[in-house]
C-alpha cells in the first residue's frame, strides 16, 4: 500500500464509525462507549515513538478504508474451532442459564448482573490508556456478560467469536465481561475466527473479575486468516485468594497483538499466564503482558513460547510491577522462542519494576533453534528426521499446551503445531 | 562378517580425527576399543551411528555386506545398529515411554513388521526395566531429563534391551558410574550377549572389561589402531597405562 492511500484521519474515520452505532443497552453504557470513543481520539493510533508499540507498526491498518463495524456471531461455515465439545454461546442476544451461570447480552441482564456490569465494564481493561482497548469498548454495542454466582461451578463455556466476512473492510467488535463470584469456578474458552477474504480488524476486549477465592480458567484462541489485523485486550482483576489461569494462543493474523493487563488486588491472589505464538509466512505476532502486584503475598507465573518459521516475527514484552507494600510477592516470567528459519525474528523484552524490598522476582528468556543433539539422539533410535522434529517441536510447546484442560483443544493445537513444521529442506543447518 | 571398516578417515571442521581405521567384527564377538583421551574412540562410535558433524573423507564401512556411510542415522538404527551414548541427551517434554514406543514402532515399520500393541509394549518395557534395574518412575518422566549419571546409562541399556539390535556400540558406558551401577549395567549388557549379536565397547579404562569380557581388544591412538590383541591386552594396558603409545607415536613422527 502506498503512503498516498493512507486516509488523512484514520482515527477520525474509526471514531466516526463506532459513534454511528446505536446501543440496545442502558444509558450508562452508551455514555461509557462515548467516553471510550473520546479516549481513542485523544490517544490516537500509536506511532513508533510509543515505547511499547515500537516493534509493531499499525500504519497498514490505518491505510484500509474501513466501512463498517460489526459484532461477531456464530460460526456457520465451521472453521474447525467451533466444535470443542463445550456448551457454546456467541453473545448477541443468546442467553445461557445453568448451574449458577448467567451468560447473555448486557441489554438482557438481570438487575444484579447489570449492577455489577455498571461497576466493572470498560474499567478492568485499560480503556483509558490503550487506544485499541478504548476503540474496542466504544465499538461493542451489546457486550456479552458472563456471571457465575458465589460458590457455583458451572460446566465450561465456549464463546464463539466468528466474523463471516463481507466484501467491505470491517471492524469487528467483541466485548466480554466475566464476573466470577466468591469461591466460584469458571472455565471459558474464547475462539476468534473469520471468513477468508475481506479486510478484518478485530478489536476484542475481554475483562475478567475474579472474586475472593474464585478460580477462573480463560483460554483464548486467535485463529484468524493470515490477512487479518487483530488487536485484543484482556483485563484481569483479582481479589484475595483468587486464581486466574489464562492461555493466550495466537495462531493467525497478518498482524496480531494481544495486551494482557492483570492486577493482583488481594493477598494470596495467583495469576498464571501461558502463551503460545505460532508464526509463519510474513505474520507479525505480538504479545504484551503487564502484571501489577498491588497487594502483598500474591503470586504470578508467566510462561510464553513462540515458534517461528519463514519470515515471521514475534514480540514478547512482559512487564511486572511490584508496588510499594506488595511484600512477599512471588513473580516469575519465562519466554522461550524456537526459531525454525534464518529469516524469522523473535524479540523478547522483560521489564521489572520493583518498589518493595522483600520479594522474589525472576525472569528468563531464550531464543534458539531445534536442538541438533536431540535430533541426532532420536534418529539413532530409528525415528525418522521428520518425526524427530515433530516430537521436539511439540515438546517445546508442551509446557503451555499441557496446561490446557480441554482435550479436544489440545489435540487441535498439536495439529496446528504439526502443520507449521517446515520440511527438512527449509531449515538452515 | 557383520561389520567391516576399511581405511576409514573422518574429519570435523577440516581437522582429521580418524586416520585409517581397519576393523572387522563378526556376530557373537565383543570388541573393546581402548585408548587415551583424544585418540578418536568416540568419533569412531559416532561415525558408525551416522553423526553428520563428522565428514568421512576416505574409506568404507560395510554392515552385513552393505555400505553404511550413505545411510541416515535412522536407517542405520532400523538395520540394527545401536549406539549407547557417552552423554545421553536430555529431551524435556518428551516422555520416556512415548519415546521408546515411537522408536520401537518406527524400527518395526521400517522392517515391515506390525507395530506392537500397547499391552505387549508395556510388558516388554517392564521386563527390560527390571533387567537393568531402572526405576519404573523414570519411564513416565521426560527422556533423561534430570536423570542422574547412573540413571542415564541404565536408560541407554534399557533401550538397547528393548530394541534388540544386531550391533551394539557402547561409548564410554562406564564413565561416571559407581561400582554398583557399573555392575548392573554390565549385567544388562552381558544378558544381551548372543551368537547373533556383536558388540563394540569403547572405554578408557580396563575396569568395565572386568565385567564385560571382550574377545578382542584394540588400542586406538592418533586416529589409528596401533595394537590389537586378546583380553590380556586390556590388563597389560591397566599396568603400563597409555604412556608407551604416546612415546611410540612421538618416536614414529620424528
Amino acid at each position: 500500500m502506498s503512503a498516498a492511500a493512507i486516509p488523512a484521519d484514520a482515527v477520525g474515520l474509526l471514531a466516526g464509525l463506532v459513534r454511528k452505532l446505536e446501543a440496545d443497552g442502558p444509558d450508562w453504557h452508551a455514555e461509557r462507549r462515548e467516553q471510550a470513543a473520546a479516549c481513542f481520539e485523544r490517544l490516537g493510533l500509536p506511532g513508533p515513538k510509543v515505547e511499547h508499540w515500537r516493534e509493531t507498526g499499525v500504519s497498514a491498518l490505518a491505510a484500509e478504508a474501513w466501512t463498517e463495524v460489526v459484532e461477531t456471531g456464530e460460526d456457520e461455515g465451521g472453521t474447525g474451532w467451533g466444535d470443542l465439545g463445550l456448551a457454546r454461546t456467541a453473545g448477541g442476544g443468546e442467553l445461557l442459564v445453568a448451574d449458577g451461570l448467567w451468560a447473555g447480552p448486557l441489554s438482557a441482564a438481570p438487575e444484579k448482573v447489570a449492577a455489577l456490569a455498571l461497576r466493572h465494564l470498560g474499567h478492568v481493561a485499560p480503556a483509558r490508556s490503550e487506544p485499541f482497548a478504548a476503540l474496542g469498548v466504544a465499538a461493542a454495542v451489546d457486550p456479552l456478560i458472563v456471571h457465575v454466582a458465589d460458590g457455583a461451578n458451572p460446566a465450561p463455556l465456549h464463546v464463539v467469536r466468528h466474523a463471516p466476512g463481507a466484501g467491505e473492510p470491517q471492524v469487528v467488535a467483541a466485548h466480554l465481561l466475566v464476573l466470577a463470584g466468591r469461591d466460584a469456578r469458571c472455565t471459558i474458552v474464547e475462539t476468534h475466527t473469520a471468513g477468508k477474504g475481506a479486510a478484518h480488524l478485530g478489536i476484542p476486549v475481554t475483562e475478567i473479575v475474579a472474586g475472593h477465592g474464585a478460580r477462573v480458567v480463560h483460554t483464548s484462541v486467535e485463529a484468524l486468516p493470515e490477512t487479518a489485523f487483530h488487536i485484543a485486550t484482556l483485563g484481569i482483576e483479582q481479589l484475595a485468594a483468587s486464581r486466574v489461569v489464562q492461555h493466550n494462543l495466537m495462531l493467525g493474523g497478518a498482524l496480531a497483538r494481544s495486551e494482557i493487563h492483570a492486577r493482583l488486588d488481594g493477598p494470596a491472589a495467583d495469576c498464571r499466564l501461558y502463551g503460545l505464538l505460532l508464526a509463519r509466512g510474513a505474520q507479525h505476532l505480538d504479545c504484551r503482558t503487564v502484571v501489577d502486584h498491588a497487594a502483598a503475598g500474591a503470586t504470578s507465573h508467566e510462561d510464553y513460547k513462540a515458534i517461528l518459521r519463514d519470515r515471521a516475527q514475534t514480540v514478547f514484552a512482559g512487564r511486572i510491577v511490584v508496588r510499594e507494600g506488595a511484600q512477599k510477592t512471588d513473580a516469575r516470567q519465562q519466554n522461550d522462542n524456537l526459531v525454525l528459519s534464518r529469516e524469522a525474528l523473535a524479540r523478547t523484552r522483560p521489564q521489572l519494576e520493583i518498589y518493595a524490598d522483600d520479594v522474589k522476582c525472576a525472569h528468563g528468556a531464550t531464543v534458539g533453534r531445534l536442538d541438533r543433539d536431540a535430533q541426532f539422539y532420536l534418529r539413532t533410535r530409528g525415528i525418522p528426521l521428520a518425526e524427530a522434529r515433530r516430537m521436539l517441536i511439540r515438546a517445546f510447546a508442551a509446557a503451555v499446551v499441557g496446561t490446557i484442560p480441554h482435550g479436544r483443544l489440545r489435540e487441535r493445537l498439536d495439529a496446528e503445531i504439526d502443520a507449521r513444521i517446515p520440511g527438512a529442506e527449509e531449515e538452515t543447518p | 562378517m557383520m561389520l567391516e571398516i576399511r581405511d576409514l578417515y573422518a574429519a570435523v571442521e577440516g581437522s582429521e580425527i580418524l586416520k585409517g581405521i581397519d576393523l572387522a567384527v563378526d556376530a557373537g564377538e565383543v570388541h573393546a576399543i581402548m585408548g587415551p583421551n583424544g585418540s578418536g574412540k568416540s568419533t569412531l562410535a559416532q561415525v558408525l551411528a551416522g553423526r553428520e558433524l563428522f565428514e568421512v573423507t576416505r574409506g568404507e564401512v560395510l554392515f552385513e555386506g552393505e555400505s553404511l556411510l550413505d545411510k541416515s542415522p535412522e536407517e542405520r538404527a532400523q538395520l540394527g545398529i545401536f549406539l549407547a551414548f557417552q552423554y545421553p541427551v536430555e529431551i524435556p517434554g518428551v516422555q520416556n515411554l512415548y519415546f521408546l514406543r515411537t522408536a520401537v514402532n518406527a524400527q518395526r515399520r521400517a522392517r515391515g513388521e506390525d507395530e506392537l500393541d500397547p499391552a505387549s509394549f508395556m510388558r516388554l518395557v517392564r521386563e527390560k526395566a527390571r533387567l537393568v534395574e531402572l526405576d519404573e518412575k523414570l519411564l513416565k518422566r521426560a527422556v533423561n531429563d534430570g536423570f542422574s549419571g547412573g540413571e542415564k546409562k541404565r536408560n541407554e541399556i534399557l533401550q538397547m534391551a528393548v530394541f534388540e539390535p544386531k550391533l551394539c556400540i557402547l561409548d564410554e558406558t562406564d564413565s561416571g558410574l559407581d561400582i554398583d551401577a557399573l555392575r548392573t549395567v554390565a549385567d544388562g549388557v552381558n544378558a544381551l550377549r548372543s551368537p547373533e549379536r556383536a558388540m563394540i565397547v569403547v572405554t578408557h579404562y580396563q575396569r568395565l572389561l572386568d565385567y564385560i569380557e571382550p574377545d578382542r581388544v584394540h588400542v586406538l591412538s592418533g586416529g589409528r589402531i596401533v595394537r590389537s590383541g586378546g583380553k590380556e591386552l586390556a590388563r597389560e594396558l591397566e599396568k603400563t597405562g597409555y604412556g608407551w603409545i604416546e612415546n611410540r607415536t612421538a618416536g614414529a613422527g620424528s
